[in-house]
C-alpha cells in the first residue's frame, strides 16, 4: 500500500512544484527542489527541521519550570498548532489531488484504490507539526512521564480532529470546483496569503505567547478551566489521568466515526466527481483597456495575486518592516526621521518583487514575444509592477505618519520616488547593464545582493541632502535628486 | 508576400533550419509540411519575429524580420502549435491584453472578439481562467488573439490540433477567406488530407531543408505518387521504414 502512496506523493508534489512559476522557471532551481519535494523522507525531514527550531525554543522555556499551571498552559498553547496545521494542510491538499486528478490514471488500473490512500497521502505532510510540540512533549515525559504520554495521545487526537474537520470542511466547500472567476476565489487567495503570513510570522507568534503565557499565567489557567473539556485546553487533564483517559476515549469515539465519514465523502466525490449544474451565462466580450504598459502591468499584477505561490517574495517588504511599524504605533510614536526611514526601506525591498514581475511569464515568453512589444515597454511596465506594493504600503505608512506628525506630509513624493527608484534601477541592471532580450533574467541571490548595494549606493545620495541641510530645504533637494535619478534610469530602460 | 532566402538558425552546434529559401504570395496558403523536428516550427517562429534568423534574409511584406522584428509582428498573425498562454487570465483579460498592446480601437476589438467568439463557440469560457479550460478551447483561444488585429499575413503552425470538427471547418473556411482577401498564409499541418483541400503550394520540410515544392499535382507527377501521403512518405524516405515495421509488428504479435 505504501508504494502506491509513496508514487502519489510524488506526483502531487511534483505537479505542486511545477505550478509554482518562480520555481518552475527556474530549471536549476527546480531540478534541485525537486530532489527535496518528491521525496517524502527528504520532505518531511527539512520541514521538520524549520519547526523543531521553535519546538526547542518553547522547550527550554518549560525544562525551567515545576509550575504545572505554566506546563499545561504552555502545552495546550502549543498543540493547537498541529491541530491548525492538520486542518489546513487538509483541506489545501485534498483540493490539490482533486484538482490536479491524482487519482485519475489509476482508475484504469487493476489494483484496489480505497480512501485511505488519500488519507495517508494527506497525514504524510502533517507529520512535520509534530515537530513544534515534540521537543516540549520530551521534556515533560523526562518530568512526569504518564503524563507527558497522555500530551502525546492528546497532540494524535487533536490531528486527528484536525484532518477529520479538514475533510469535513473540503467536502463541504471544495469539491466543487470553481472554473470561474469568482470573490470566493479571491477570497480563498486571500485566505492563502494569511496562511503564509501565519507561517512567516510564527517566530514573533511563538516569542509573544511564551511571554504572554509567563506574565498571565493566572489569566490563562481560568480560561483553560474554563473550557476544559474543548481542546486544546482538555490537555489541562493530564495531571488527573483517569479524567484525561475517559477524554481522550470521548474524542476518539466522536472524531474517528466522523473522520471515517467525511472521508468516505471525499472519496466518492474523487471517484465520482459530481457536477453542478450552474446556468452557464453566455456573456458578450467588452473592451476595456489602456495603453501598453497599463496592459502589461495589469496582467502582471492579476497573475501574482492570483497564484499564492507568487505573492509571497512579493509581499516581503510588508513582512519585513509590519513588526517595526506595530511596535512604532505601539509606543505611539511615528516621527518624521522614523516614517522616513520606514520609506527607505520599504524602497529598498521593492527588488525581491522583481523576481515574481519577471517569472510572471513563464512558458508564454513566445506568446508575448509574438506581439509588438519593445524591450523598453516589457522593462518598463516590470518596474512599475514590482513597484505597486511598496506604494501602496509607503502610502499607510504616510497616513500613520501624518496622524501623529502633520508635518509628515512634506514624505508624499518618497512614496513614488523610492520604489521607483529602486525598481527602475532594477530593470536597468538587468536590460540595460546585462543587456537582456525580452525574457526571463535569472535572479539570484547574487544578483539580489548587487542589485541591494547598488540601490543602497543611489539611496544614500539621496538622503544625503538630509543629513546636511536643514527642514525643509533638505527633503526638497532630495526630492530632486531622485527625480533627476528616476529620469536617467528611465532613459536606461 | 513572404520572401525566404537562404534562412539558416542553428541552436548551438544543431542546426534546425538548413539553408531554406521559399516564397509566399498574396493570396495564397503555402503548406509547411515535414515530420516532427523537421524544421517547421523554428521556421514559423523566425517568420513571425519570435526567433532570430543565424543567418539568410526574411522578409514579410517586404520588411526585414531580422532588423525591424517589432514592424514585423504588428502585421502577422502567429497561431503556435501548443497554445501557451497566460493560465490564470480569463480569455476575456487575454483578448482586452491583446487589444492593448496592439492597440485596436475599443470597438473594433469588441466586434471582433465577439465576432470570433461567436464563431468557435466559446462564449460561455470568456470569464473562466484558461488554465482550466481544454486543450482545443484553448487552442480556439490562441487563434482568436491571432486573429483580433486583422494581421495581413497568417502564420499557422498546425493549429487544428485539438480542434472539433466544426471548428476546424470554421478555421478552414477562414483561411480561404482570408486568402481570397489577398492575405498570405503559411500553414503547417500533419493533416495531409486537409493541405492538399486548402494549400496552394506545398514545401516539404525533412532534416531542416526544402526537399521539395509546387503545386498538389505538381508534387505527385514527380514523385510517381497517387496521394500527397504517399508523396510526403516517399520524399521523407519514411515510406519503406513502414512497411518494415508493420511487418516486424504483424511477425511479433
Amino acid at each position: 500500500m505504501f508504494e502506491v502512496v509513496k508514487i502519489l506523493y510524488r506526483e502531487l508534489h511534483y505537479q505542486i512544484l511545477k505550478r509554482n512559476p518562480q520555481i518552475a522557471n527556474d530549471e536549476k532551481k527546480f531540478r534541485k527542489q525537486l530532489k527535496n519535494a518528491v521525496s517524502i523522507k527528504r520532505n518531511v525531514a527539512i520541514q521538520s527541521i524549520a519547526f523543531i527550531f521553535f519546538g526547542i525554543m518553547m522547550a527550554i522555556g518549560l525544562s525551567f519550570s515545576d509550575d504545572k499551571t505554566y506546563i499545561v498552559a504552555m502545552l495546550s498553547s502549543l498543540a493547537l498548532i498541529p491541530f491548525i496545521f492538520s486542518l489546513y494542510v487538509t483541506t489545501v491538499q485534498s483540493s490539490y489531488v482533486v484538482s490536479l486528478g491524482l487519482f485519475e490514471p489509476m482508475k484504469a488500473l487493476p489494483i484496489r484504490i480505497g480512501a485511505l490512500y488519500l488519507s495517508e497521502l494527506l497525514i504524510i505532510d502533517q507529520i512535520p507539526a509534530l515537530a513544534i510540540i515534540l521537543p516540549s512533549i520530551a521534556v515533560v515525559i523526562s518530568k512526569y512521564p504518564l503524563n507527558g504520554i497522555l500530551v502525546l495521545l492528546w497532540v494524535f487526537v487533536g490531528m486527528l480532529a484536525g484532518h477529520a474537520l479538514g475533510l469535513i470542511i473540503y467536502s463541504a466547500f471544495g469539491l466543487r470546483i470553481n472554473y470561474r472567476k469568482s470573490r470566493s476565489g479571491s477570497l480563498k487567495n486571500f485566505l492563502k496569503i494569511l496562511a503564509i503570513f501565519a507561517f512567516m510570522g510564527l517566530f514573533y507568534g511563538v516569542s509573544y505567547m511564551q511571554g504572554y503565557i509567563q506574565e498571565h499565567s493566572e489569566k490563562v489557567a481560568a480560561l483553560i478551566g474554563r473550557y476544559s473539556i474543548a481542546y486544546p485546553f482538555t490537555i489541562s487533564s493530564i495531571f488527573d489521568p483517569k479524567k484525561s483517559v475517559v477524554m481522550l476515549l470521548l474524542y476518539i469515539m466522536v472524531f474517528i466515526p466522523l473522520y471515517q465519514l467525511a472521508l468516505k465523502r471525499v472519496w466518492s466525490g474523487i471517484l465520482e466527481p459530481t457536477l453542478v449544474s450552474e446556468k452557464v451565462k453566455t456573456s458578450k466580450f467588452r473592451a476595456s483597456f489602456g495603453g501598453k504598459v497599463f496592459a502589461l502591468m495589469l496582467k502582471d499584477l492579476k497573475i501574482i495575486f492570483r497564484k499564492t505561490a507568487m505573492i509571497t517574495g512579493f509581499l516581503m517588504p510588508i513582512y519585513v518592516l509590519l513588526p517595526q511599524i506595530l511596535m512604532a504605533i505601539k509606543s505611539g510614536n511615528l516621527s518624521l526621521t522614523r516614517a522616513t526611514y520606514f520609506l527607505f526601506t520599504l524602497g529598498v525591498f521593492a527588488i525581491p518583487g522583481a523576481d515574481a514581475v519577471l517569472k510572471v511569464e513563464g512558458k508564454v515568453l513566445d506568446f508575448l514575444n509574438s506581439l509588438p512589444l519593445t524591450k523598453r515597454e516589457y522593462a518598463l511596465s516590470k518596474a512599475l509592477s514590482m513597484s505597486v506594493i511598496p506604494i501602496l504600503f509607503s502610502g499607510l505608512i504616510l497616513v500613520l505618519a501624518i496622524y501623529y506628525d502633520p508635518k509628515a506630509l512634506i514624505l508624499f513624493p518618497y512614496m513614488f520616488l523610492l520604489p521607483l527608484n529602486a525598481s527602475f534601477l532594477t530593470m536597468a541592471y538587468f536590460f540595460h547593464y546585462e543587456g537582456i532580450e525580452l525574457g526571463i533574467p535569472e535572479f539570484n541571490i547574487g544578483h539580489m545582493i548587487v542589485l541591494m548595494i547598488l540601490v543602497g549606493v543611489l539611496f544614500g545620495i539621496i538622503t544625503l541632502p538630509l543629513f546636511l541641510l536643514s527642514y525643509p530645504f533638505e527633503y526638497f533637494v532630495s526630492f530632486g535628486i531622485s527625480l533627476v535619478s528616476l529620469g536617467i534610469l528611465y532613459r536606461l530602460l | 508576400m513572404i520572401e525566404v532566402e537562404n534562412l539558416t538558425k542553428k541552436f548551438g552546434d544543431k542546426v534546425a533550419v538548413d539553408g531554406i529559401s521559399f516564397r509566399v504570395h498574396d493570396g495564397e496558403i503555402y503548406g509547411l509540411l515535414g515530420p516532427n523536428g523537421s524544421g517547421k516550427s523554428t521556421t514559423m517562429k523566425i517568420l513571425a519575429g519570435i526567433l532570430k534568423p543565424t543567418s539568410g534574409k526574411v522578409l514579410v511584406e517586404e520588411i526585414n524580420v531580422a532588423k525591424n522584428p517589432i514592424e514585423v509582428k504588428k502585421i502577422v498573425g502567429y497561431v503556435p502549435e501548443t497554445p501557451i498562454l497566460y493560465e490564470s487570465l480569463t480569455p476575456s483579460e487575454l483578448f482586452n491584453f491583446v487589444g492593448s498592446i496592439r492597440g485596436i480601437p475599443k470597438e473594433k476589438l469588441e466586434e471582433r472578439v465577439n465576432y470570433f467568439v461567436k464563431a468557435f463557440g466559446i462564449e460561455e469560457y470568456l470569464e473562466q481562467f484558461i488554465g482550466t479550460l481544454s486543450f482545443g478551447t484553448q487552442q480556439k483561444v490562441s487563434l482568436i488573439t491571432a486573429l483580433l488585429h486583422d494581421p495581413k499575413v497568417l502564420i499557422v503552425d498546425e493549429a487544428m490540433n485539438g480542434l472539433d470538427p466544426k471548428s476546424a471547418r470554421i478555421l478552414r473556411e477562414l483561411l480561404l477567406e482570408f486568402k481570397n482577401e489577398g492575405k498570405s498564409i503559411i500553414f503547417s499541418t500533419h493533416i495531409l488530407s486537409l493541405a492538399e483541400i486548402i494549400c496552394d503550394r506545398i514545401g516539404v520540410i525533412y532534416q531542416g531543408k526544402i526537399i521539395a515544392e509546387g503545386t498538389i499535382e505538381e508534387l505527385k507527377e514527380k514523385a510517381h505518387e497517387e496521394s500527397l501521403e504517399d508523396v510526403f512518405l516517399k520524399l521523407t524516405e519514411s515510406k519503406d521504414e513502414i512497411a518494415h515495421i508493420v511487418q516486424a509488428l504483424k511477425e511479433s504479435l
